[in-house]
């Protein structure tokens, strides 16, 4: 059986950004949920997941969307998504209000820098993150 | 030799072997010489005997003067008699010379008698002496004397008693008894020589013909042609020519059965060989088993019951054995060569020799071909290994593949064939043929088939794919080449992107069974140029086309020119069935001439399955993954009526939920199944799933969406619940928008 989709990640400074191509089904959820769950290690902010050349989400899909996103809030991490407005499944995204839980973006670069704007807690301030030595306080 | 053998004295013994009753009585005599000496001697007793009618008038007999008449009878009485002898008309035998030697003997007496006993006819009488005592075989030569000497002895009868006349008769007689008794002596020895040379002629003829078979059967069993025959095939050409060479009945070489040791028949040749096939000898039994064992030569000859000896012949008419061990380096018995003769005499040391040394050749034969059989079947395994080992199940597209080893004894080719499924639905088909045989060409085949998935798994065009797969070869070591032709077929829009590297044009048969070639342009194998500047080009097939991919082994054949084989290809794919497994085999039962294709042979045919017409209707078993099958069945539904993407995606997602919530809830046991049946009408589309389990309600607010998506997507959804099921009836308009 050939996989229905395929996990491409990058790192872009200190966010995760996975792109999903193919689709997302009931056969295939469960598992993409437990490899973008273990892919967003601690050093990371969080994920940036780019759905721009996925091609079907469904029911299955937008559940681990909501569940991801509940996972990594409560690890002080964050996961937004990546739906341009063209995209045809901008409508299911829109349907199943993963947008109230889910921040989701037109791009990739849109999303990083939300990302980064977000999790940090003072912007401008460069030295919180990128110390890994840092103290909590 | 001793000079008692040169110069033999004869003695009585010799005398009396003379007189002995012989078979052969007249062995070692000459007929020929014989018959024209009889003749001869008939011609110079007649012209003597006229000489003398002259000399001695005969007048002086009691008949008088009717002596002149009954004389000159007597004369032509002679050259008749020599005409008789010497002519070709009777040819008379031994015992026709005997009388004519009497009679001879008889017409010098009745001239004598004519003449009045004249003492003149005495010569003629010896000349007749020899000559019957030449001609007659020593035994019947002494009556013969007994009969001259009488004959000689006659005038006393009738000239009267004379002292004179007397001494002399009994002076020539026992003369005539002495020369008659050293001629016969003298003769015999003659005779006696002769027949002592034709046996040692006879002999030596014997001993040469033998040294002739034995050249003969070394060089049939050493005869170099026999190198090239398949193993089978070789072991039978040589028991075959063994029985000729040694004049067997039955020949037969029994090979070690591996493990048990015990020996089995694993050629025969000869009476009885179809009932020897594959029969076994337990270890240690027989004479094979006791060849074996001994690792010589055994014989037995003159056996009463030969079945004692061993099992495998019936003791009928067998009475004489011969087993020779089959040795392999390092001195292993690996089988055992043995022949059965129904001769009493037995086989000789030269026989066992020429055994020995067919058993030598079979031997490295068995050596050779096992080693070439391990190969064979390591090739055979690594090819196989490398070849798809399951076919994918895609909607839309009917796949089949076939792949053919060659004719048994060749080698392994690289055909290659491979089917990927793309992200984006799309199917690429690859078939290819590495160039060259054996392991090296397989392990290329498996290199090539490893880089051909990675690019296409990226997403690779087929020129793109077939350039890159291009450098894979080039990289390779051995300078080896292959042919590729890549296939891109989009079930949905119905086309076929391809490219090839030259490889022969695959073939497509329209849904009204025309066929015609693709074509491909003029591209170079893989790994001939280090940039093949490959191309893709694009048709677009009719829904219900098939596509047929081959290798060169279909098509190829000794003695055929490859257009014939297209040709015949294109004739069988145009009246084959419509099934595309059936099809590959019908393809490769009437493509090759023979019904047997020498070569490897590798075939794909795919069909681009009709597109359903307004109304279709799936069936799937109610799990997971049905819901690839539902989504690409219907995308190439609604596609080919005219849905705009956005809608197609939408209807699909509705769809999905609905056939989730089937799968989500189906029964245990695993074998449910679900139902969707789709119409489209007047841009009205109406999607049915049915299941034959009890609809459940949303349990949580996850799966709660799943219905809302489906109600929010479609223009009505409506749930009926049912004992036997339940029903969900989606429509939408295809033009409309829903709103979100």
């Amino acid at each position: 059986m050939k996989p229905l989709a395929q996990l491409d990640v990058e790192r872009v400074q200190d966010a995760l950004v996975v792109h999903l191509e193919g689709e997302i089904d009931i056969s295939n959820a469960a598992e993409l949920g437990a490899a973008l769950e273990a892919a967003a290690t601690s050093d990371t902010l969080g994920i940036v997941l780019d759905l721009s050349h996925t091609s079907y989400i469904d029911s299955a899909g937008v559940h681990l969307l909501f569940r991801l996103g509940g996972r990594l809030t409560r690890r002080r991490q964050q996961l937004r998504i990546v739906v341009p407005a063209e995209s045809p499944i901008k409508k299911v995204i829109k349907l199943t209000g993963v947008g109230w839980t889910v921040p989701h973006d037109d791009s990739v670069d849109e999303a990083v820098r939300g990302l980064r704007a977000e999790v940090r807690p003072v912007p401008g301030s460069d030295s919180w993150n990128s110390d890994p030595n840092a103290e909590w306080w | 030799m001793s000079a008692e053998r040169k110069f033999p004295l004869p003695s009585f013994g010799a005398i009396r072997d003379l007189l002995r009753r012989s078979e052969q009585a007249y062995d070692g005599a000459d007929l020929l010489t014989a018959r024209k000496f009889v003749g001869v001697l008939w011609a110079v007793s007649g012209t003597i005997a006229l000489g003398l009618l002259l000399v001695e008038p005969p007048t002086e007999s009691p008949i008088g003067a009717a002596g002149w008449l009954a004389g000159v009878a007597v004369v032509g009485a002679s050259f008749l008699g020599a005409r008789w002898v010497l002519g070709d008309a009777e040819e008379p035998g031994f015992d026709g010379l005997l009388i004519a030697t009497y009679a001879g003997v008889t017409q010098i007496a009745a001239l004598e008698w004519l003449a009045g006993g004249d003492s003149a006819y005495r010569a003629l009488f010896v000349l007749w002496l020899g000559a019957g005592v030449g001609v007659h075989p020593p035994r019947r030569g002494v009556p013969f004397i007994g009969a001259v000497v009488a004959a000689g002895c006659m005038p006393l009868l009738y000239a009267g008693h004379e002292t004179r006349t007397l001494i002399d008769t009994v002076t020539n007689a026992v003369l005539w008894v002495a020369v008659g008794f050293v001629l016969l002596a003298l003769i015999s020895r003659v005779r006696s020589q002769r027949r002592e040379m034709h046996e040692l002629e006879r002999d030596a003829l014997e001993r040469a013909e033998q040294a002739v078979r034995r050249v003969q059967g070394l060089e049939a069993v050493s005869d170099a042609a026999l190198a090239h025959l398949p193993f089978d095939d070789l072991l039978s050409e040589l028991l075959g020519r063994i029985t000729k060479v040694l004049q067997v009945e039955r020949a037969a070489i029994l090979l070690n059965d591996g493990d048990t040791g015990a020996l089995r028949v694993r050629a025969a040749h000869g009476r009885d060989a179809e009932q020897l096939k594959r029969r076994r000898v337990p270890l240690g039994e027989g004479l094979a088993g006791r060849v074996a064992a001994e690792k010589r030569p055994v014989f037995i000859r003159a056996m009463e019951d030969a079945s004692e000896a061993s099992p495998l012949v019936p003791g009928a008419d067998v009475s004489s054995l011969l087993g020779v061990p089959l040795l392999v380096r390092g001195g292993t018995v690996i089988g055992v060569l043995q022949v059965a003769s129904s001769d009493d005499a037995g086989f000789s040391e030269d026989d066992s020799r020429l055994l020995q040394l067919a058993a030598d050749r079979v031997a490295v034969a068995i050596d050779r071909a096992q080693l070439n059989e391990q190969a064979h079947r390591i090739a055979e395994t690594l090819q196989r290994s490398l070849l798809p080992s399951r076919i994918p199940d895609i909607p839309g597209l009917t796949l089949a593949t076939r792949y053919q080893p060659g004719a048994a004894g060749s080698a392994v080719g690289g055909d290659l064939f491979d089917v990927v499924e793309y992200l984006d639905g799309r199917i690429g088909l690859a078939i290819g043929d590495v160039v060259g045989r054996g392991i090296e060409a397989a392990s290329l085949m498996g290199q090539l088939r490893n880089a051909l998935r990675a690019y296409a798994i990226e997403g690779g065009e087929p020129a793109d794919v077939v350039e890159r797969l291009n450098r894979v070869v080039g990289h390779w070591d051995e300078g080896q080449i292959a042919t590729l032709l890549y296939v891109l077929v989009d079930p949905r829009t119905s086309t076929l992107t391809y490219s090839t590297a030259g490889h022969l044009p695959p073939l497509v048969r329209g849904p009204d069974g025309t066929t015609s070639f693709l074509p491909t342009g003029e591209y170079v194998p893989l790994g001939v140029l280090p940039f093949g500047a490959y191309r893709e080009s694009v048709v677009a097939i009719e829904p219900g086309s098939t596509l047929i991919l081959y290798t060169d082994g279909l098509v190829e054949e000794r003695g055929m020119s490859v257009e014939d084989g297209m040709e015949r290809l294109s004739h069988a794919v145009a009246g084959g069935p419509e099934d595309p497994d059936a099809l590959c085999d019908h393809v490769l039962e009437t493509v090759p001439s023979d019904g047997i294709a020498g070569d490897d042979v590798a075939v794909l045919a795919a069909r681009l399955d009709p597109v359903p017409s307004n109304k279709f209707e799936l069936r799937l078993p109610a799990e997971p993954e049905s819901m690839v099958a539902v989504r690409r069945t219907l995308e190439r539904w609604l596609d080919a009526h005219g849905a705009e993407r956005q809608v197609m995606y939408e209807l699909t997602v509705a769809c999905g939920e609905a056939c989730m919530n089937v799968v989500e809830h189906a029964y245990p046991g695993g074998d449910a199944v679900f139902v969707l049946e789709a119409t489209h009408e007047n841009g009205e589309v109406e999607l049915v799933i049915r299941d034959f389990g009890y609809w459940r309600p949303p349990r949580k607010s996850d799966r709660g969406r799943g219905l809302e998506l489906m109600r929010r997507l479609t223009d009505s959804a409506k749930i009926t619940p049912g004992p036997q099921g339940t029903t969900v009836r989606l429509r939408r308009g295809l033009k409309t928008k829903v709103t979100a």
